[in-house]
């Protein structure tokens, strides 16, 4: 708490700063209000994206300019707005201030605090709309991010730099899919950005306690434009987002974002667009919705070394209607991505979880990224569980099956189990490169599908204890050598052995 | 029924000319009736403006000061709006 004459004084410093000269400014008159949306006469020489403030200090952002009359959507009440209004430009870019005090913070789309915290003083401002870096600022992805769930981290690897959509029905597990990776990059220097757009307050509340109980709020920034929040800043949220990530790239630091969700953002940029009387095109979305998120999309990428070498992976997360991929946001973004991760709830209800459908997730660049260890166990993986998918199929008729075919069914079955994994509770890469090698090496094949869950559980409990050196190893080497598989052989038997 | 172009075009120059006289138009408030020498006094800091004409408009809620709009620009000089600033930056320390 400071002291009032603490108060006064800045007062005083701040005021002796300020010079009062003439400044020309460019006005402008309230013509019409729609919901959110101000039509105004005047402003003649403002530009596209310039921020202005009404009389009651409510800001708006100018999205439409027409031959006399200039389209504002309003940032935050505009029920006070009167017709009539003087409208004044401040001839400033829409931009955010950020710090590397934002971290642990839950902010909204202009990055005004929202857990009653002071609010964020800026050390640069980063505008909100940017384009992305150019071929030339752009590297390739190497460096892997761990999301810390096996099914991913073995089968659909995601780089750093890359774009990964998370597609599925409601309930499938979306976020928390999401959240688990932002929790599972504690030790892995990532910055966390997770931005909630047209989401309830109460699951906002949700992720943050959850973020906080499990430590990792310390690296991750909470953005939320919440479904009561006016539509504009449900527009901007994934914008300033990005801002923010920019910010920390631009440091040369890795960053990972995740917009939750994005249909819910076209809803609310059709929504403007219907106000603004622009013309509708399929699903009345407005001609521009590609770009709309194509523009957002593309700031997600690696830097060059020359620029710092930073970069954002982006994880935009789609809701589908009854597993409908085909409808027109989904294929926009799934266009625009580098893969899409796909969650089914059939697959979830019949209790695999996370529910990935492993034949339609992809990752265009990932597999580049993945480490030489992962790469070794998962390729076989990946042929077991293709393979097991087919003969699922057709063999549910058949009574009597060949000794391949049951081996591959077997196979199927145990490493569909393993891959299993409960909510908030990621792998590191060694608990992972141990399990998949088991069930790679098939130890698990004699085992009933429930016992590969208990047994899975042992091997995780013994790795603390007797497998130090192990998990020493392969954290460092991040590959399975012939000395540490020898070392692995001796202790899952040991482990296989206690089970008898 | 048809309207003849010319007419038309007509139509047009008058009303890009009415604009452009408003556009010329400076309006100048203040809170109290100013005479003619104040006025030239003033436009004398504003070279630009000189050879517009001026309608002065009495407004007391500006305090003091004055505002001059031309188009649709404005130069704000009035105590309202310098007090606004100040009280803006009251808020803004913390």
């Amino acid at each position: 708490m400071k002291l009032i004459d603490q108060y006064l004084e800045q007062i005083e410093k701040e005021i002796k700063q300020s010079t009062f000269t003439a400044k020309t400014e460019e006005i402008g008159f309230v013509e019409e209000l729609r919901d959110g949306v101000v039509m105004a006469t005047g402003l003649d020489n403002v530009s596209f994206g310039e921020i202005v403030e009404f009389q009651n200090g409510v800001k708006g952002y100018v999205i439409d300019l027409m031959e006399d009359i200039v389209g504002i959507i309003v940032l935050g009440d505009y029920l006070g707005i009167q017709s009539g209004e003087q409208v004044r430009a401040l001839g400033i870019t829409l931009s955010v201030p950020v710090s590397d005090a934002i971290l642990g913070r839950v902010v909204d789309a202009l990055c005004q605090p929202l857990d009653n915290g002071n609010s964020i003083s800026p050390e640069k401002m980063y505008p909100v709309e940017t384009i992305a870096p150019t071929v030339v600022f752009r590297k390739s992805v190497t460096v892997p991010l761990q999301t810390g769930i096996k099914a991913i981290d073995a089968l659909i690897p995601i780089g750093r730099g890359q774009r990964e959509l998370i597609i599925g029905d409601r309930g499938t597990g979306k976020s928390t899919l999401a959240l688990d990776t932002i929790i599972n990059q504690k030790s892995e220097n990532v910055i966390c950005i997770y931005c909630g757009i047209g989401q309830k307050n109460s699951k906002m509340a949700l992720v943050s306690d959850l973020l906080r109980k499990q430590g990792a709020m310390a690296y991750s920034v909470i953005v939320s434009a919440s479904a009561s929040d006016p539509v504009s800043m449900q527009y901007l949220a994934p914008y300033s987002a990005t801002a923010i990530a920019e910010y920390f790239m631009d440091k040369g630091k890795d960053v990972l974002i995740i917009y939750d969700d994005l249909s819910k953002h076209a809803w609310a940029y059709r929504q403007i667009s219907l106000i603004l009387r622009r013309p509708a095109g399929r699903e009345a979305y407005p001609g521009d919705i590609f770009y709309l998120h194509s523009r957002l999309l593309e700031r997600s990428c690696r830097l060059s070394d020359s620029k710092g070498g930073g970069s954002i992976t982006a994880l935009p997360i789609v809701e589908t209607l009854e597993g409908d991929v085909s409808a027109y946001i989904p294929t926009n973004i799934i266009s625009i991505t580098d893969g899409q991760i796909f969650l089914e709830t059939d697959l979830f209800n019949a209790g695999i979880r996370p529910a990935i459908n492993v034949g339609l997730s992809v990752s265009r660049v990932g597999g580049n990224a993945q480490t030489k260890g992962m790469k070794q166990v998962a390729g076989r993986l990946k042929l077991d569980l293709a393979q097991y998918r087919e003969m699922a199929a057709f063999s549910q008729f058949e009574s009597d099956l060949d000794e391949e075919t049951k081996k591959l069914l077997n196979r199927g079955a145990k490493v569909t189990q393993l891959l299993k994994q409960e909510k908030n509770k990621p792998y590191t890469l060694a608990q992972q490169l141990v399990v998949l090698w088991s069930a790679y090496k098939g130890y698990l094949d004699t085992l009933s599908p429930e016992d590969v869950t208990v047994f899975e559980k042992k091997i995780l409990e013994s790795l603390k204890i007797k497998g130090m050196d192990i998990v020493k190893s392969l954290t460092k080497e991040k590959a399975i050598s012939e000395e540490v598989e020898k070392k692995m052989v001796k202790f899952i038997v040991a482990i296989a052995e206690i089970k008898k | 029924m048809k309207i003849n172009p010319q007419l038309k075009e007509e139509l047009k120059k008058h009303l890009d000319n009415e604009i452009q006289k408003s556009k010329e138009k400076i309006i100048i408030f203040s809170s109290y009736v100013m005479g003619q020498n104040e006025i030239d006094a003033l436009l004398g800091c504003f070279p630009k403006l000189k050879q517009c004409s001026v309608d002065n408009i009495v407004d007391t809620s500006i305090i003091g000061g004055i505002i001059i709009q031309y188009g649709s620009k404005i130069i704000d000089l009035s105590i309202k709006s310098a007090l606004h600033t100040f009280q803006k930056k009251l808020y803004e320390i913390n």
